[in-house]
């Protein structure tokens, strides 16, 4: 891990809750991000970040000293990891009602949010909206999903991670448990091919 | 950049780096060039080509959704309940940290209240629940104009719930976020259709108009309140109006917020490639706004005074807490994290809540007190007054935030405003306002154009804030040498490249002589570089100041002076220096001698002033001959500067740092030198031609500065003046008779007992007459001095009532114009001055307690005059009592025991005069130890020597009288011992020897003989 993470969690063992506090707060634009991009849009409405901030706050701070213990990540990923957990509680909650046949919400590993391709796929594609509207976009994102499906996993999450939550090499590195280096290769190869990918389903008109 | 930089970058694919650049800078609003970073990449170019498009288009999204999101979030209809309790809901107002917060209609009492709900998806903690209830119980106690009522709390149906009155107005959050996105040119910006965002902005235009408070009334409606808006408008022929005018009339409890979506994607979709908007300057704030705004939170202070009374702290204060009625009134809401103020109040894991951009840095350690709210309520303050959010507390500083100076990010913000937000916010609880009521009165006084409290630390205070930590120059040492070893590389390394530099210029001026652009260019390069030099050495020399200022806060060894009596000081030195003193301050003299002669050449004025300040220290080391040499360069180079500078004499006319004023200084620095030295007609010298730089119609001598420099060096005058004065009639109580009767000038039945032993060889020789028509001489010019020093320290202090080395310099005016009046007879005069000093010393320690110099000077003024009659014992004994009180916090500092020593022989002059003589014999012995023990700690300064030998003199004369002949005479003994060796070893320069070969003769003639 960096010098600066070792530098955090110095601080965290020397100051504990106050110095949680401040990289906390640091990282709040951070994880805001991340939680509006991982969120389920039916339940975003009803559930105010700060809320979801607030709760992973109280887990932080309980689970502190174990995380020092043995701290496998660097802190602000750490953090990140409680958010998302945070995040597939409150799922739980809002959903235990209702079972949505139609999608597959959970991936395995990967965490049971909502679907990154959908919600990529969603967003690019509002980037290339034609004048034409709404129904020739469900068609299209049909077709963006499929196109997005055929690339592996792990490119679609890089890129989700370098862009969405605008992560950083290093900190993309330690989510998906790679080397620096394989990190970096993989996101310049996933780029590289959703570029062929919007190329074609834009009908070559990238704006 | 919301990347940090990860290194190593040799680990990393070249086309990835580029990418993340390119993203950052995309990030931050810019456009790059795609091809630009193809070109520096030529053996990926394609690849970097498709990668980038990638990044484009996925930025883009991730900035359009991000907006989406937010926007939805914000707009989110929530399925809402329908009743609560005794309440029916209406519709959603807003959203904070806890809960929901509603618009309901009381059924049982048909009003209209705001409710809050507290979030079902947190309301599963008991914990939470019972701090719910704790909040609302609280809250429902204060009863304030400035605190939003709390009506009840409830529950139904698992739904928590508490009611308050409803505000019908926006929340300083919102009227800033308003105020940030106005648009400069036309003050205008379209508000959304959306009652919210219309109030935010009927408050915000008028906070900045004129007019405090709307035209009527608030009305029941939502219909009159677009009325009220499009009538309150400052701008009538506002085409905007329209706009106002026609937005959305009362809709009723069906108000769907979710109408703004729509609208805003329209706007964001719009805005096509430049998503991110690029940060607008925003709009110039006028005055008006400004004192709005300190009028607003003065009202918040004083509710937050109120509720602290009531034992309740607050604990989120924040411009979203903060609500603005539609009076114009300040409310406080959401006491969410009330809590009783309770002694040593810890909290424990997981309590720390509420919004850690808004909180102080021992709040986040989890403790707090009023102070915190006061902090809270500055960073509000500040936020409101530079439209910026407060920065994020730093992780490695422990809590503290970045000092910003406020007016760097806003110039048009009023400097006592700035200083009020500054004190609120110190990170350091003691140096905040102590009280909420302290903050709302220092902005009632700004707002009614009168001194405020908050100043910041001129050097005048950093002196009395640097005495109170530690008077002894010595322990600083260390660290303040590590300082200066690092100052003294740094500047010695850039100075040396400056010089080169500037040489350098100098020869490309010369060659350039064709080209008159050339020529300016060069003038200006060197201008800035020199500019940049004076700069870095103004920083040094600022904290060298602090080191002296250390010396001169610890007071005068010269209080036992007086007592003395004595032409000129025995001492080469003010100060009583430790060997680690010394070797700090040789460190310094290097320095700066060194720092003199680099930067004479071409940087002129801060050259002088280094040059007097290695003047300053050789004073200090008693190297009183390199010292006057020193000072009379600096003198040199500061006229050689006035006259060959014009930009920088025209920079600052009557700055601190005029050459004036510079030069003045000098001649102040150079009086004193030969007051010491003992050359009187040098010193009066060296005052005229102060009186010539500072003459009254330059603007130098028109200038605070100058006079109160002009005030100070006559002042010094006095004192000198004094001293001669003084010299027949010390007040010892010298009791034996059988001393040489020196014609005290003016004996009468106003002094007790003879006249003391005087002093020096004249007094014998020249007749009594004669004697005393010098003396009278000098009297009088003493007191033409004193009476100009007095009249232009009034009319500083008149000016400025609130500058601590004016009142202070006053106070010793007026000290030493008792004393004369005193000598002259006058009793009358002396004492409403010493009175008047009295007042002054005593407020000066009441706002610094822990000052010690105050205190010092007070113990020695309380000490004038008394003892000279009966009325005066209490005044003594309260300087007696200070004087304690200073030796015993201040253990190490020669100068309070020295004081304890002087003040302990006054007493016991007054007790023996009243009889009291056990008494005044123990005060005495106990004075001798002290001066016994200075003596043996400081051998070679003399006066303590001398003060020694006194007072046992003193002692012997008390024993004397008391017929105990065999106690005296042990005691003449010892004085006479101590004396003799001190004669025959020491190294003593021409004064000394005279003044202790005469004490000693005194001091044989007091032994009665066999």
């Amino acid at each position: 891990m960096s010098a600066k993470t070792d530098e955090e969690l110095e601080l965290l063992h020397r100051d504990g809750e106050a110095a949680l506090a401040h990289l906390f707060a640091a990282s709040q634009p951070q994880l805001e991000r991340i939680l509006r991009f991982r969120i389920d849009p039916r339940i975003r409405g009803r559930v105010e970040s700060a809320d979801v901030l607030q709760e992973t706050w109280l887990t932080a701070a309980r689970r502190l000293r174990e995380y020092l213990q043995q701290p496998t990540v660097s802190p602000f990923v750490w953090l990140r990891q409680l958010v998302l957990q945070t995040l597939v509680d409150l799922h739980r909650h809002e959903f235990r009602q209702r079972r949505d046949a139609g999608r597959e919400v959970h991936k395995g590993n990967a965490s049971p949010l909502a679907d990154t391709s959908l919600s990529m796929a969603d967003i690019l594609l509002q980037q290339l909206t034609t004048p034409s509207g709404r129904l020739v976009r469900e068609e299209e994102i049909q077709q963006l999903q499929q196109a997005l499906n055929a690339l592996p996993e792990l490119d679609r999450e890089v890129l989700a991670l370098r862009h969405f939550e605008q992560l950083s090499n290093l900190q993309t590195a330690e989510v998906l448990q790679l080397s620096i280096t394989a990190a970096s290769n993989r996101y310049v190869r996933a780029a590289a091919r959703l570029a062929e990918i919007l190329q074609r389903t834009a009908g070559g008109g990238l704006p | 950049m919301s990347t940090a930089p990860d290194l190593p970058e040799a680990e990393r694919h070249p086309v990835e780096l580029l990418a993340e650049e390119f993203a950052d800078r995309m990030r931050a609003g810019e456009l790059p060039d795609v091809e630009a970073y193809c070109r520096r990449l030529p053996e990926h170019s394609q690849l970097l080509r498709a990668v980038l498009s990638t990044v484009q288009a996925t930025e883009r999204a991730s900035g359009h959704h991000e907006a989406v999101a937010r926007a939805e979030s914000a707009a989110a209809t929530v399925v809402m309940p329908q009743t609560a309790g005794d309440f029916q809901l209406l519709r959603e107002i807003g959203r904070g940290g806890m809960g929901i917060v509603y618009e309901a209609m009381q059924k049982s009492l048909k009003r209209r209240v705001a409710l809050k709900v507290v979030n079902q998806f947190i309301a599963g903690s008991e914990k939470q629940l019972r701090r719910f209830r704790r909040e609302a119980e609280s809250a429902a106690r204060l009863h304030h104009s400035n605190i939003v009522p709390v009506y009840g709390f409830g529950e139904d149906q698992g739904l928590q719930f508490y009611a308050m009155q409803l505000i019908e107005g926006p929340t300083l959050a919102e009227v800033v976020d308003v105020l940030r996105e106005l648009d400069p040119v036309s003050f205008e910006t379209a508000p959304s259709p959306d009652i919210r965002a219309l109030r935010a902005h009927a408050a915000a235009r008028r906070l900045l108009s004129a007019k405090a408070l709307p035209s009527h009334s608030p009305a029941a409606g939502q219909g009159d309140l677009t009325a009220e808006l499009a009538a309150s408008s400052p701008m009538s022929s506002d085409p905007d109006q329209t706009v106002l005018a026609t937005a959305p009339a009362n809709t009723g409890g069906d108000f769907q917020l979710t109408q703004s979506l729509p609208a805003a994607a329209e706007t964001m979709n719009a805005a096509g490639a430049a998503e991110r908007a690029a940060k607008k300057p925003g709009i110039n704030l006028p005055p008006e706004y400004f004192r709005h705004i300190a009028r607003g939170t003065a009202a918040a202070a004083n509710g937050l005074h109120y509720a602290h009374g009531q034992g309740i702290l607050h604990r989120d204060i924040k411009p979203a807490n903060l609500l603005l009625d539609p009076d114009g009134t300040i409310r406080i809401a959401d006491f969410g994290l009330a809590r009783a103020i309770e002694p040593a109040a810890q909290t424990q894991t997981g309590e720390i809540v509420g919004t850690l951009r808004y909180m102080s840095p021992e709040q986040l350690r989890g403790q707090a007190d009023q102070r915190t709210d006061v902090y809270a309520l500055g960073l509000t303050l500040q936020e409101l007054l530079t439209l910026q959010p407060p920065g994020i507390p730093l992780m490695s500083a422990g809590g503290q935030r970045e000092t910003v100076s406020l007016r760097s990010l806003r110039p048009e913000v009023p400097r006592d405003l700035e200083m009020i937000a500054q004190k609120a916010c110190s990170a350091e609880p003691e140096r905040r306002y102590q009280t909420a009521a302290e903050l709302e009165a220092d902005l009632l006084r700004f707002l009614e154009d009168r001194p405020i409290l908050a100043r910041p630390a001129g050097l005048a205070e950093r002196v009395y804030r640097w005495s109170r930590r530690n008077p002894q120059l010595a322990t600083l040492s260390a660290a303040t040498l590590l300082l200066m070893l690092s100052v003294v590389v740094i500047l010695g390394v850039s100075n040396r490249r400056i010089q080169r530099l500037l040489t350098a210029r100098d020869k490309q001026y010369e060659r350039a002589e064709q080209s008159l652009q050339d020529r300016s260019a060069a003038l200006q390069t060197a201008d800035r570089e020199r500019q940049r030099a004076e700069k870095n050495l103004q920083l040094a020399v600022t904290a060298f100041e602090e080191v002296f200022a250390n010396i001169s806060a610890r007071g005068r060894a010269e209080v036992l002076l007086e007592e003395l009596g004595g032409e000129e000081s025995l001492e080469d030195t003010t100060a009583v220096l430790s060997a680690a003193d010394v070797t700090l301050l040789e460190t310094l003299l290097g320095f700066f001698d060194r720092l003199a002669a680099e930067n004479s050449r071409n940087l002129g004025l801060t050259a002088a002033e280094a040059r007097r300040r290695v003047g300053d220290i050789q004073r200090q080391l008693g190297r009183l001959e390199d010292a006057a040499m020193s000072y009379q360069q600096a003198l040199e180079a500061c006229r050689g500067a006035a006259t060959g500078d014009a930009t920088a004499a025209a920079a600052t006319v009557s700055g601190r740092n005029s050459p004036a004023i510079v030069e003045a200084r000098i001649l102040h620095e150079l009086q004193q030198l030969e007051m010491r030295r003992g050359n009187l007609p040098a010193a009066l010298q060296a005052l005229q031609q102060l009186r010539a730089v500072l003459s009254p119609d330059s603007a130098a001598g028109q200038s605070a500065a100058g006079r109160h420099l002009l005030a100070v060096s006559l002042n010094a005058l006095t004192a000198m003046g004094l001293r001669q004065g003084l010299e027949p009639r010390s007040r010892f109580r010298a009791a034996t008779g059988g001393l040489a009767g020196f014609p005290a000038v003016g004996a009468s039945g106003n002094l007790r007992g003879p006249g003391a032993p005087g002093g020096f060889a004249g007094a014998g020789t020249a007749g009594a007459g004669a004697v005393e028509a010098v003396l009278e001489q000098r009297l009088r010019r003493a007191a033409d001095t004193n009476a100009e020093a007095l009249r232009i320290l009034r009319q500083l202090t008149a000016e400025d009532a609130s500058n601590l080395a004016w009142q202070l310099d006053l106070a010793r005016a007026l000290r030493d114009s008792a004393r004369i009046a005193q000598l002259q007879q006058d009793w009358p005069a002396a004492e409403p001055a010493v009175q008047e000093a009295i007042k002054i010393l005593e407020s000066l320690q009441r706002q610094y307690p822990e000052t010690a110099l105050f205190q010092f000077e007070l113990a020695d003024v309380l000490g004038t005059l008394s003892g000279l009659r009966p009325g005066d014992l209490p005044q003594l004994q309260r300087s007696l009592g200070l004087s304690r009180q200073l030796t015993e916090r201040y253990r190490g500092v020669p100068e309070y025991r020295s004081l304890l020593a002087a003040t302990l022989s006054r007493v016991a002059g007054v007790s023996a005069g009243q009889g009291q003589l056990t008494r005044a014999e123990s005060d005495l012995q106990e004075a001798v130890e002290i001066l016994h023990s200075l003596a043996e700690q400081y051998p070679e300064a003399v006066t303590w020597h001398m003060a020694l030998g006194r007072t046992r003199q003193q002692l012997a004369g008390l024993y004397l009288r008391n017929n105990r002949v065999q106690q005296a005479l042990a005691v003449l003994q010892d004085a006479i011992t101590e004396l003799e060796r001190v004669v025959n070893g020491a190294k003593l320069n021409g004064r000394q020897r005279p003044a202790l070969l005469a004490m000693l003769k005194r001091l044989r003639e007091m032994q009665p003989s066999e």
